[in-house]
C-alpha cells in the first residue's frame, strides 16, 4: 500500500471519529499554540526595541555626571566636600572629545522645568539647552525653521517638539516665529521639529520639550547644570576601554564626578540576553503543553488500536505485512497531529497578533515560529504514535479475529 | 490431481492458566486442486483452528504443512501475509468488511496491500462485484447492506486477488435459510466454474452434503473423511 493510500485511509478512519480525533488534536493544537505565540510575540517585541537602533545607530553612549559622594562617613564634612566638585562646562564638555579618538560626535545636554506661557495659556514640558550636535545624533527633522545652535550663544531662540507645536496651534495659526515665556524670560520660536520616535536613550520626550541654546540654559536657570552626554563613537569602539579613557579624562580635569554609562550595544547585548531567556522559558512551557499533548495522541491511539483489533485482522487476513499495520496507526497520530498543528500555529499567530494590537506594535509574521510549530507537531506525532503503532503490528491475525465467533 | 495442502503430524495446543486444549492432535490431511470440502463437527471440535491452520491465519504448534509442496509451516508473519494475498481469499461468519469503508474500497483492500495501484484495483473491484450481482452496492458502506450483501462483498474481496483456495469459516451462519442457500451457490460456483478448491466449515449438515468431500473433526481429530464417489457408493 503506498503513502497516498495511508493517508487516504488515515483521513477515513479520523473522520469517522471526529469528536475524538478534534479532542485529541486539541492538546497538540494548545501547545503548538504556545509556541508559536510566544515565539513569535518575542520575535516582534525584540524587533520593536531594535527598530529604536536601526534609526539611530547602534554607536550611541550615554553619560549621566553625577557629583561623587567623598566618603562613605555620613557626617556634614561630606557635604561640604561634595559641593566643593565644579560643574562640568559646556567647554569642557565639548573638550571630552580629546578623550578618545573614538567619539565622533558630543552632545551635552541640560533638562529644566520652566513655568511655560504662550499668548497667556500655560504650556508643560520639559525645557533642553542643548548644541546643534543633539540634532544629528538623535535625527531629528525640522519640518519648520532650524534647530539651536552654539552659534546662538545665548540668544533666546528656542525650537519647539511636534506635541508642543500641537499645543500652541490651538492658540495661534502659526506659532513659527511667534514668542513663548520660559521662566521669566521671551523666547522666539525659531523652528519646529517633526514627529520623533520615543528611545530610551534620553531620558526626556522630545516631542514634548523645548529646546533652547545651552549657553541659554544657564540664563534661565541658576540651577542648570550638565548631567547628561550623548556621544556618537566610530563603529566596533571597544566600550571597555572608552569607558576608561573617559573615566581618567574626568578625573584628570573635572575630578569628584561619578559617571554612569550606556551604551546602545550594551542596551542591545541585554535586551538580546533577557530575550533568549524569555523565549527559554517560553519554549519550556511550550513543550510541556506539546508533551501533555503528545500524551494525549498516545492515549487515544492506544485506545484506537485496542478497538481496533477486528480491523487489524482482517487487514492481516488479506495480506497486510506487520509494517503496513505500523504505518497506517503512526500515519493517523501523524496526520492527527498536523491538524492539530496548523490549527495551533493559526491560532498561535491570532495569539501573537492580539499581543501586538495591544501593545501598540507592528505585526509581521515571521517563517521560524511556523515552521517551527509545524515541525514539532508533527515531531510530537511521530514520537507519541509510534508506541501504539508497533503494538498494532505485533499483533497476530488469529488474535484479533477470534472472540467475535 | 496434485495435492495442494499436505499437512503431516499438525498439532496446536492452547496454554491456558494451568490446563491444556489439544485443538489438533496430531491431524495428517491431503486436499487436491480443484476440490470442495467441508469440514464439519461439533462447537469446540477443532474444525475452526483446523480451518485457520489450513489458511495461515494460525501456526502449528508442530508438524509440518506443504502447501504447493513448499513448507509453510515456519514461515514469518510477513511471508504468511504474502502467501495468504497471493493464495487464499477467506470468508467469515461475521463478514468481517471494514465498517468505515464502501464496498468497493472493502473489495479492493488485497490487491492495495499486493502493490496494485488504485485505478486498477477500483477497476477490478468493479468488475468482480458485478459478477456477484453487487454492482448497485458499490458506494454502500457495511451498515447500508443487508447480511447476504456484507457475504458477497466478503466473498468478493476473497476473490478479487484471484486465488487458489478459498476458505470459508461458517459463511452462512449469520444468514436466513434462502440467503444462505443463495451463498452456498455461489461457493459451489467457484468450485464448478472457477475450478477454485474451496474449504468450507460448517456445522450445517445439509450444507456439508452439497459438498464434494467432507470431513469431520472431533476432539481435535480426523474421525471421518468421505469423498462423494464413495458416498454414493
Amino acid at each position: 500500500m503506498n503513502l497516498k493510500m495511508h493517508f487516504r485511509t488515515a483521513i477515513t478512519n479520523l473522520n469517522s471519529t471526529k469528536l475524538r480525533s478534534m479532542l485529541a488534536a486539541l492538546g497538540i493544537l494548545v501547545g503548538t499554540a504556545s509556541v508559536v505565540a510566544m515565539i513569535s510575540g518575542g520575535q516582534l517585541a525584540s524587533y520593536q526595541a531594535l527598530q529604536q537602533f536601526k534609526a539611530l545607530g547602534t554607536n550611541l553612549m550615554s553619560i549621566t555626571i553625577n557629583t561623587a559622594s567623598s566618603s562613605d562617613s555620613g557626617d556634614s564634612s561630606n557635604l561640604s566636600s561634595a559641593t566643593t566638585s565644579s560643574p562640568v562646562t559646556v567647554q569642557e564638555a565639548i573638550n571630552l572629545k580629546t578623550a578618545s579618538s573614538d567619539i565622533t560626535s558630543i552632545a551635552p545636554y541640560i533638562s529644566l522645568y520652566q513655568p511655560m506661557k504662550f499668548q497667556g495659556h500655560t504650556v508643560s514640558g520639559t525645557i533642553l539647552g542643548t548644541t546643534e550636535t543633539l540634532q544629528n545624533i538623535m535625527k531629528l527633522t525640522m519640518q519648520e525653521g532650524r534647530f539651536v545652535s552654539l552659534l546662538d550663544k545665548n540668544n533666546y531662540y528656542c525650537v519647539i517638539g511636534q506635541k508642543i507645536y500641537t499645543e500652541l496651534k490651538k492658540y495661534s495659526l502659526d506659532p513659527m516665529g511667534q514668542q513663548i515665556s520660559i521662566g521669566s524670560s521671551i523666547f522666539t520660536i525659531i523652528g519646529i521639529l517633526k514627529d520623533w520616535t520615543q528611545n530610551s536613550f534620553i531620558y526626556a520626550d522630545l516631542n514634548q520639550s523645548v529646546f533652547v541654546p545651552i549657553n541659554t540654559a544657564y540664563i534661565i536657570s541658576s540651577y542648570a547644570q550638565i548631567y547628561n552626554v550623548i556621544l556618537k563613537l566610530n563603529e566596533g569602539t571597544n566600550i571597555t576601554t572608552l569607558e576608561q579613557d573617559i573615566t581618567n579624562y574626568f578625573n584628570q580635569n573635572i575630578p569628584g564626578k561619578s559617571l554612569y554609562f550606556q551604551s546602545a550595544a550594551q542596551i542591545l547585548a541585554s535586551m538580546t540576553s533577557q530575550q533568549q531567556i524569555l523565549t527559554a522559558f517560553l519554549g519550556f512551557i511550550g513543550g510541556i503543553s506539546l508533551l501533555v499533548g503528545g500524551i494525549g495522541i498516545m492515549n487515544i491511539m492506544l485506545v484506537s488500536v485496542a478497538e481496533r483489533r477486528q480491523e487489524i485482522g482482517i487487514r492481516l487476513a488479506v495480506g497486510a505485512k506487520k509494517r503496513d499495520i505500523q504505518k497506517m496507526f503512526l500515519i493517523e497520530a501523524v496526520v492527527l497531529s498536523f491538524f492539530g498543528g496548523i490549527a495551533g500555529v493559526l491560532f498561535g499567530l491570532t495569539i501573537s497578533f492580539a499581543i501586538a494590537i495591544y501593545q501598540g506594535w507592528l505585526f509581521m509574521i515571521f517563517y521560524q515560529p511556523i515552521l517551527l510549530g509545524f515541525v514539532v507537531s508533527v515531531l510530537t506525532g511521530i514520537f507519541f504514535g509510534f508506541y501504539p503503532a508497533y503494538k498494532a503490528s505485533k499483533l497476530l491475525p488469529i488474535e484479533t479475529l477470534r472472540g467475535i465467533e | 490431481m496434485s495435492p495442494l495442502i499436505q499437512l503431516h503430524d499438525i498439532t496446536k495446543t492452547y496454554i491456558t492458566g494451568e490446563t491444556t486444549l489439544l485443538a489438533l492432535n496430531h491431524v495428517n490431511l491431503t486436499i487436491n486442486e480443484h476440490e470442495l470440502v467441508a469440514i464439519v463437527g461439533e462447537s469446540g471440535s477443532g474444525k475452526s483452528t483446523m480451518l485457520h491452520t489450513l489458511g495461515l491465519l494460525d501456526k502449528p504448534t508442530s508438524g509440518s504443512y506443504l502447501l504447493n509442496g513448499k513448507e509453510v509451516a515456519k514461515l514469518n508473519d510477513d511471508e504468511l501475509s504474502s502467501l495468504r494475498n497471493l493464495k487464499m481469499g477467506f470468508a467469515f461468519q461475521a463478514f468481517f468488511l471494514l465498517p468505515r469503508f464502501d464496498a468497493i474500497h472493502n473489495v479492493m483492500l488485497p490487491l492495495l496491500y499486493r502493490g496494485v495501484n488504485l485505478n486498477e484495483s477500483k477497476e477490478r473491484a468493479l468488475q468482480i462485484l458485478d459478477k456477484l450481482s453487487m454492482t448497485k452496492f458499490k458506494y454502500q458502506r457495511p451498515n447500508q447492506m443487508s447480511g447476504g450483501q456484507q457475504q458477497r462483498v466478503a466473498i468478493a474481496r476473497a476473490l478479487i486477488g484471484n486465488p487458489d483456495i478459498v476458505f470459508a469459516d461458517e459463511p452462512t451462519g449469520a444468514l436466513d435459510s434462502k440467503t444462505s442457500k443463495e451463498i452456498i451457490d455461489v461457493f459451489i460456483k467457484l468450485y464448478e466454474e472457477e475450478k477454485k478448491t474451496v474449504i468450507m466449515v460448517t456445522h450445517d449438515i445439509k450444507i456439508a452434503l452439497q459438498c464434494r468431500r467432507m470431513i469431520t473433526v472431533k476432539d481435535g481429530k480426523i474421525v471421518n473423511d468421505v469423498r462423494d464417489e464413495e458416498r454414493k457408493a
